[in-house]
């Protein structure tokens, strides 16, 4: 097996040295390879070292996924599970980005799989709580949202009439 | 610092498919603009999956028609509603409520997420015998609040403990589902417990129902049989055994011991749950209350094909140890009419069944 190692440059002009098969996860750095052969390591101007750092982490670990084994599958899982849980959600937010950036499918679920988790089961108070989002609906937006309500509001099934049904 | 709000398109897809249920989602589409415009140009994520809804009485001197709506994940309370006048009967299914009324004894059923109203007639008017139809259980076969298409929706319902019917949006009339009983009475004394059925499902556009023996039955009909556009004639489908596991009951005795049969979907599977409550004399089963749940099998009609997890003692166990479940069968003073929905919410679902 080959383990020709890749280095990889953060937007900080950190170096990252990983095997070519881990980085080759990440298509967008795949196609990197491919296409300009880069000598000083490959760029990667959208992504600062913290986060690069985070990434190349993910993509060692996973660079030899289990294909039956169903303890290392298990182990990975629970791997998985550990790598976001001391995550702020300010670097969760750029671990998105740049697992969209990359290109990695197996990073970019796992992280939008924490958002989600995190989002489940609550409020809309809470969700603007916990992700700083502001409310910006304006006084007319809730009227515009009412209104759909009440529009919406419609009458279907088999007894009614062809007036009702042709409103559906 | 409002970072997430700005989420681009691609990756709010990513997040909202991954939500647990659509009272999620709806919360989701009510915390910016941003978020509110992307939901109101992607509509197909109201085909998120929803449990049945809790719902609890408000008021505490009864008797109120206003009731709180919850949701099971976590409990949270969604919002609160007046159910109709005259309403006899409450329901849960999917996302959808089901009332039946006591004056015009015709079926409403209305969602909460997108304000539809279906009026269903009643089935009594149907029957030429003249007797009256009263529903055990109503089912709705989406879940989400939303119809594409009307020939698939289709309700299922249980009345006089003993009968099964079903009707589809496009059509005018009841189906009555003929259970065949014929080849499977193993007991005359069980007889009368053959006849009951404890509760139905759809799954995969077919109609299944548990009787209080064990036995789960199928009707394939319930999508593909012709369009009953006739309101005064009574028109009939068939129901066929597809399980019988009713030998998991043997040693349980059911004058003393309080059995109840449910049929779940879990995680895309269908599972006949067996709850027991009492005392039992039987060394089978070591407590006096426990859950057994087996699957259904869809494509196992043929004898000996029921792929059963050796149940009584292995769920047994399961159930008791494992804090990975939340069973919700019967919250106490929940309102589900006649009888609560089984629900299982599983934490971490690839654990079921292995």
């Amino acid at each position: 097996m080959s383990t020709k190692k890749i280095t990889l440059l953060s937007s900080d002009n950190e170096l990252f040295t990983v095997d070519e098969e881990a980085a080759n996860q990440s298509l967008t750095i795949k196609h990197l390879i491919e296409d300009t052969e880069p000598e000083n390591g490959v760029p990667l101007p959208q992504v600062h070292s913290k986060i690069l750092a985070k990434v190349t982490e993910y993509l060692i670990k996973h660079a030899n996924e289990p294909d039956n084994d169903a303890a290392a599958k298990e182990e990975l899982k629970n791997w998985d599970d550990k790598f976001l849980e001391k995550v702020n959600h300010e670097t969760l937010f750029d671990l998105i980005l740049a697992a969209n950036y990359l290109d990695i499918k197996g990073l970019l679920d796992l992280t939008c799989q924490t958002v989600a988790d995190l989002m489940n089961g609550m409020s809309v108070v809470e969700v603007r709580k916990l992700f700083n989002i502001v409310n910006d609906f304006t006084p007319e937006d809730e009227a515009e949202v009412r209104k759909r309500r009440k529009r919406g509001t419609k009458t279907i099934g088999p007894s009614n009439d062809q007036a009702n049904q042709s409103n559906h | 610092m409002d970072q997430y709000g700005e989420l681009p398109d691609d990756m709010l897809h990513l997040i909202v498919r991954k939500l647990s249920s659509l009272v999620c989602y709806a919360a989701f589409r009510s915390v910016c603009r941003r978020w509110r415009s992307f939901s109101l140009q992607h509509y197909k994520y109201l085909v998120l999956p929803q449990p049945p809804w809790l719902m609890f009485p408000n008021s505490t001197k009864p008797p109120s028609r206003v009731y709180d709506l919850y949701t099971f994940d976590g409990t949270r309370q969604f919002f609160q509603f007046e159910t109709p006048e005259n309403c006899e009967r409450r329901w849960s299914s999917g996302s959808w409520l089901i009332f039946t009324d006591k004056k015009e004894k015709k079926i409403r059923v209305w969602n909460p997420l997108s304000s539809i109203h279906i009026l269903l007639p009643n089935i009594a008017d149907q029957l030429k015998s003249g007797e009256s139809a009263l529903p055990n259980k109503i089912i709705v076969s989406c879940s989400g609040p939303l119809i594409k298409n009307r020939n698939d929706v289709i309700f299922g319902v249980v009345y006089n403990d003993k009968k099964l019917a079903f009707m589809r949006l496009r059509d005018k009339a009841w189906t009555i589902v003929e259970v065949d009983l014929l080849h499977t009475l193993p007991r005359p004394s069980s007889k009368e417990l053959e006849i009951i059925f404890k509760d139905i499902a759809f799954y995969h556009g077919k109609l299944y129902v548990v009787n209080q023996l064990g036995k789960v039955y199928v009707c394939e009909e319930a999508v593909h049989a012709p369009s009953s556009n006739d309101y005064h004639r009574v028109h009939h489908a068939k129901a066929e055994l597809l399980i019988d596991n009713s030998y998991n009951m043997q040693g349980l005795d059911p004058k003393t011991m309080d059995i109840k049969h449910y049929l779940v979907e879990v995680d895309g599977e269908l599972m006949h749950i067996i709850s027991i409550t009492g005392c039992s004399t039987s060394a089978v089963v070591p407590e006096t209350s426990g859950v057994v749940y087996l699957r259904v099998d869809e494509d196992s009609g043929e004898a000996g094909a029921t792929k059963s997890y050796n149940c009584k003692l292995i769920a047994f166990d399961y159930f008791k140890k494992k804090q990975d479940f939340s069973i919700l069968f019967e919250a106490k003073n929940c309102d589900f009419g006649y009888q609560p929905p089984g629900w299982i919410i599983p934490r971490h679902t690839q654990q079921i069944g292995h």
